[in-house]
Parts: structure tokens; sequence; C-alpha cells
């Protein structure tokens, strides 16, 4: 398995461009493809949004992004020691309403979803732990 | 995020708003669309073709611009609820330009496309009003 991980001990929403970089570069020197890292940075930056914005209530706090490539599976395990928030509990809205039915909020999640095999949370001793998987995703060789 | 804006007039008059950088807040664009309908505009045109990314908050800008012209034209409101019943439906008051692969991603992901015409060009979205 081949990693990177990126940890801001005093993360702020201006760092958001910051983790989308790290990412995106991250994903594409493990084999992935621009497409994973396109759907990934997507995903991952609501994440890191919510956490920044809802989870230390725009306070500065501690961000860890970790990317995994392991037998053609590309993972991002983002963690915070924010309160416990699972969004994986949240219900799906309906894309299919008219825009003026839908609530504005839950769209974040929604992407977190739709843009990934799997979502996956996990409460430890220390914080907040959210996993995103994308499975057959590493094209390159090397990538493994 | 840079926002330009100028208008067009013609048989209808548009008022295009050219964005420049990562539309990923409801400001600065929530206040730019709010001072243009102030200023009578109800056909806006969103130039995306400088803009890389969006977050799910820039959606909620794109979302309100919307809301806010449908709001000045009751007759859209019905033609919504009967046309995105059969897929049919495309404002006819906001429409995009250009949007990048991976704004694209975001708009698809979220269903915008379904409600919002895309063009290739600024004039074409401006000609499509008439």
């Amino acid at each position: 398995m081949k990693s990177l991980t990126l940890r801001h001990t005093t993360a702020e929403v201006r760092d958001l461009n910051d983790f989308r970089d790290f990412l995106e570069k991250a994903i594409l020197s493990l084999g992935g493809s621009d497409d994973d890292a396109g759907d990934m940075v997507l995903a991952v930056n609501e994440a890191v949004t919510n956490s920044l914005l809802h989870g230390y209530g725009g306070r500065p706090g501690p961000i860890g992004l970790c990317v995994e490539a392991d037998d053609g599976e590309l993972r991002v395990i983002l963690y915070d020691v924010a309160a416990p928030f699972d969004p994986t509990q949240a219900p799906p809205p309906d894309i299919n309403l008219p825009l003026e039915d839908r609530p504005l909020g839950g769209l974040g999640i929604h992407m977190m979803r739709q843009l990934t095999d799997a979502l996956i949370y996990h409460r430890s001793t220390e914080g907040n732990e959210l996993t995103f998987v994308k499975r057959a995703a590493l094209v390159q060789p090397g990538g493994d | 995020m840079e926002i330009t804006s100028w208008r067009e007039t013609g048989q209808t008059p548009v008022t295009i708003l050219q964005l420049k950088g990562d539309l990923v807040a409801e400001d600065p664009l929530g206040t730019r669309v709010n001072a243009a309908f102030a200023d009578g505009a109800r056909h806006i045109v969103l130039d995306l073709s400088d803009v890389p990314y969006i977050s799910s908050a820039g959606l909620r800008a794109i979302h309100s611009a919307y809301m806010l012209l449908r709001s000045a034209d009751p007759a859209d409101a019905a033609a919504a609820t009967q046309g995105i019943a059969t897929g049919a439906y495309k404002s006819p008051h906001l429409k995009l330009v250009r949007p990048s692969k991976n704004a694209m991603r975001a708009l698809s992901t979220t269903g915008y496309d379904m409600f919002l015409e895309i063009h290739d060009t600024i004039s074409n979205a401006v000609r499509s009003f008439s």
C-alpha cells in the first residue's frame, strides 16, 4: 500500500484550496485518473468544509487527509477532532424535485455519496474519521 | 472571485456575469445577482468558462439566482412544475456558459444541469433568450 498524508493543526476555510491541490496531486501521483481525482476532490472538499464551518464553528482546528492506494482501490481518509458527526446517516435529497422545493442544505453530503463508491464513518477516541472509497480506480501502472 | 458584468440590449435585454475563480461561496455572486435584479435584470447569463471549481455553496448561489429570477415570473413556476416531470423544463431566465469539467461534475451530480441550459458561447446563450 502507498499513501500520502497532509495535516494542518490549525486549518481554516482559507486552507481549502491547499487541501484540494494536495488531494489532486496525491491521487494522480498514486495512479488515479483525472476523473478519480475530480470526483474525490469535489466529495472531500464538501466534508472538509463541513468540518471547518460546522465542526469547528469557523475557528481553526486540526484536519488530516490521508490518501491511500491499495490493490486497485483508492481511499481518502479525513480526520478531525470535532464533535461526532456521521454524514452517512443523513437522508438523501430528492434531486428530481424542482429547485424551489429542494432544501438548500444537504447537497454536499449528496455529492459525497454520488461521487464515491463507499463512504464509511468511524468515531475513534480521537475524533471523526470519514473514509471515501473509489474501487477499481487505479489505472496507471505502479499505483498498487 | 472576480465578477465582470455587462448588459446586452436587444429584443430581450440580457445581463452577463462573467465569473473568474472558484465558486465556493454564496457571495459575491449572490450580491451581484441581487444588484442586477434590483436594476431590472430578468435574464442572466453566468459565464463559467473561467471557474475551475464549484462547491455546494457555489451551487446554492446559482440556486438563489434561479429562484430570484423566477420570483418575477409566476408563469415560470407552473411551467417548471409540469416540465420537471417530463424532463422538458429549462429555466427561461438563467443560463450557463462553458462550465469546466470539474464545474460540470458538480452541476450534473446534483441535477442542476436538468434545469439550466448550458451554452458553448456567451453569444449563443444571449441569442437563446430571443
